[in-house]
């Protein structure tokens, strides 16, 4: 799609942005001359402290990826609100309480408390590492999604942009999420999208949401074969189109353009065609003007009314599930002269379908029974397996999510920075109320992008933007405002985090490097800078996939590196450090290693066409912590098991002290 | 953690009152867990229940992904409270 700037909305944008930056570099001063950065949360009420908890969590992933998936698959995003939301019963009832006991706040300073080894810190600040800058990527993508609708430049600009300006700022002047800006952000989070979902019941739903797109919007048609070729004419297929199910037809502007043909009907398609630099949209060069059309309609709604009129929330998902929504499949033709096209098309799907797990290619074999096997034929076999992966990767990815928030390098800190562990509970309870009720909303806001006819068929991130950009400029700027400024607390976190692991346990701590206060933080600042450079990288090789799917790739990757270690160094007595050091070593680098050789990976950022990547993958399924967290737990087992010498010698070193 | 009702209380009697609690933290865990597990359950291999009406004209899929929110939060509060009827006590 094409985007213009908006000043209004970027005059708002920026006025939002900048104000809170100011008030948190303020508050972050004040911080700093009262006590130190744990001590200054020790008077936030547990009120604050609780919605706090909920503007940490609450990145710019849970907002844009989740929304974008439930637009374009239905149920299948909402399984991730589900899934994050659960993790933070495994974080408060198992890993909190007993981390409390250990008298330490984090991971790595409970391990160091524990073993104080030197393989110990390299493996864990290693880990940290790798999570941040995983966790990095999704955040980077999103605010490149957010920058696009708003500035109307590419996404790759929003994501330099936006890393520059982040980097810039920590790299001057330190951490901006302070408790109070967090709580700021939190509740606009939740309040904005409680009004956009009221906004979304109150005006019901309709079959033709593109007449009020402002005049860009486009009715697609599709139809009986004899209807819709009444005043078009056939025409020849390109050479690479033949069987394959397309009609080209030429309309009475002399307009040429595929429709797909199935059971009889012919509907219209969107085509997107790549040849060396030039690209081709709808037939029209993007250089002059060519554009994605916005998409996103119902094609029927019950008793054959056209608009409903407002809605209940109830009323809301139950009328969704009797009607029939248009959602758009894809397709990819490889041109006799090279080119690559990509070719979307309609395909109506019913209400009850989306309204359940299932619709998203990675695991809609659960939404089937499985397969007979026939020992004759070798493809029900084949079926078989397919069915099973499928089953395996929905069961991963939900296992991954539930395991992934404790596993976090940040996400526990403030549950012990209020006063005491009352207090700390009341926080959580507020915490988990805030983020529960959001995520009740992300399926409203989610279901309301995918009936409102503003969805870019290039890009699920900029679903929820775009949605409230058909409420009005004022809407669109406080949600991308809000969007971008939890981006940046966000970033700001993780850059703090990675580079201090970097300067305070690799170059300090392990390599035994005397630097003096000043040269500390000359070195964090250069730290900073070149993980904020990768991030940004990164951020534009990733910038295909959807956010909410990357940061379920993070959190595999923090489940099974930290996971085994966290819960066996609390539940276990006989943890020893090299168990430790090799359960970390292995989750990290399976889980890594599994993700990148997926087929997702192989598609979306070595840029193979769908055929081809998932012939090229080296795994089964995408999400691997349905095999890596279990080893972790098997290799810390046993290799604890087999260095207990050494960890009896620990064990009365410790009783002894 | 608070430092004067640390001094107040008896340590080894304050241990176990905290102890008790976070062993009902884990049996608060296991009943999350039996119901999360329950859900991806049917979802992997029993899908066509979830399509089944449940209330207000909504499937089960719906009702029971609320659910799961709605009962995190729940047990947060039954944790909440217990623990402060402990630390009374």
């Amino acid at each position: 799609m094409q985007y213009h700037a908006s000043m209004l909305a970027l005059g708002i944008f920026l006025g939002f942005v900048v104000s809170v930056l100011a008030l948190s570099f303020w508050l972050g001063r004040r911080a700093k001359s009262a006590r130190g950065y744990f001590a200054a949360h020790g008077d936030v009420p547990w009120f604050v402290n609780g919605i706090a908890f909920a503007g940490d969590y609450l990145s710019a992933a849970s907002f844009l990826g989740i929304c974008g998936m439930i637009a374009f698959f239905g149920y299948d995003g909402f399984l991730y609100s589900i899934g994050y939301l659960a993790g933070w019963v495994v974080a408060l009832f198992v890993i909190a309480e007993p981390l409390k006991k250990l008298g330490r706040y984090t991971f790595a300073d409970a391990l160091d408390k524990r073993f104080g080894s030197r393989s110990i810190k390299i493996t864990a600040a290693i880990s940290t590492l790798v999570v941040s800058i995983f966790y990095l990527i999704p955040q980077m993508v999103g605010a490149g999604a957010l920058i696009k609708p708003l500035l109307g430049i590419e996404q790759h600009w929003g994501v330099i942009i936006v890393g520059a300006v982040v980097t810039g700022i920590v790299a001057t002047a330190g951490m901006i999420s302070t408790t109070w800006v967090q709580f700021i952000k939190g509740s606009l989070l939740v309040v904005f999208c409680a009004g956009l979902t009221i906004t979304i019941l109150a005006r019901g739903l309709w079959t033709n949401p593109f007449e009020l797109s402002h005049g860009s919007g486009h009715a697609f048609r599709s139809g009986d074969e004899n209807a819709i070729l009444q005043g078009q004419t056939v025409v020849p297929s390109p050479a690479a189109w033949t069987g394959k199910p397309y009609v080209w037809l030429r309309d009475a502007n002399g307009r040429v353009t595929p429709w797909r043909k199935e059971k009889g009907r012919l509907s219209e398609t969107q085509t997107l065609t790549k040849l060396g630099k030039v690209t081709l949209i709808n037939g029209v060069s993007k250089a002059d003007g060519g554009g994605l059309y916005p998409v996103g309609h119902i094609g029927k709604l019950p008793d054959g009314v056209d608009h409903t009129g407002p809605l209940g929330p109830a009323e809301f998902l139950s009328t969704l599930e009797r009607s029939e929504i248009v959602l758009w499949g894809k397709d990819e033709i490889k041109e006799s002269d090279g080119g690559l096209t990509t070719v979307w098309y309609q395909k109506p799907t019913l209400g009850a379908k989306l309204m359940v797990p299932g619709n998203n290619p990675l695991f809609k074999a659960i939404a089937s029974e499985m397969p007979v096997v026939d020992a004759q034929k070798p493809a029900t076999r084949e079926a078989w397996y397919k069915a099973l992966y499928g089953r395996i990767d929905f069961i991963s990815l939900m296992l991954a999510l539930f395991c992934g928030t404790a596993a976090l390098p940040h996400i526990l800190i403030r549950y012990y920075t209020v006063k005491d562990a009352v207090s700390a509970r009341k926080s959580t309870v507020v915490g988990i109320g805030a983020i529960g009720l959001f995520y009740v909303l992300t399926l409203f806001l989610g279901l309301g992008a995918m009936t409102s006819g503003t969805l870019d068929l290039s890009d699920s991130n900029m679903s929820a933007p775009l949605l409230a950009k058909s409420l009005g400029e004022l809407p669109f700027a406080c949600i991308s405002a809000i969007a971008f400024t939890t981006v940046l607390g966000t970033v700001s976190g993780l850059i703090m985090a990675a580079s201090g692991a970097i300067v305070h346990d690799l170059v300090i701590n392990v390599a035994k490097v005397k630097l003096s206060d000043e040269s500390t933080v000359r070195y964090a600042k250069v730290a900073a800078v070149v993980v904020g450079a990768i991030a940004m990288w990164l951020g534009i090789q990733f910038q295909k996939m959807n956010v909410t799917f990357l940061v379920g790739w993070a959190f595999n990757i923090a489940a099974s590196a930290n996971l085994p270690a966290l819960i066996l160094l609390l539940f276990w007595e006989r943890t020893t450090k090299q168990g430790i050091t090799a359960a970390i070593a292995t989750g990290m680098i399976g889980s890594l290693g599994w993700v990148l050789s997926s087929k997702e990976a192989f598609q979306n950022v070595y840029g193979f066409t769908a055929a081809e990547a998932a012939s090229h993958a080296l795994v089964p399924f995408s999400q691997p912590a349905i095999v890596t967290v279990p080893l972790g737990f098997l290799v810390l087992i046993a290799v604890s098991l087999l260095t207990q010498k050494s960890a009896v010698q620990t064990h009365d070193l410790r009783q002894a002290a | 953690m608070d430092k004067t009702s640390e001094l107040q209380e008896p340590p080894t009697n304050r241990a176990m009152v905290e102890a008790k609690h976070r062993r009902f933290g884990l049996k608060l865990f296991a009943a999350y867990l039996a119901v999360y597990a329950g859900f991806i359950g049917v979802a992997a291999f029993k899908h066509a229940v979830l399509s089944a009406p449940a209330m207000f004209g909504v499937n089960l899929a719906i009702v029971y992904g609320f659910g799961l929110i709605g009962f995190a939060f729940v047990l947060a509060l039954v944790f909440l409270a217990a623990g402060s009827s402990q630390e009374k006590s």
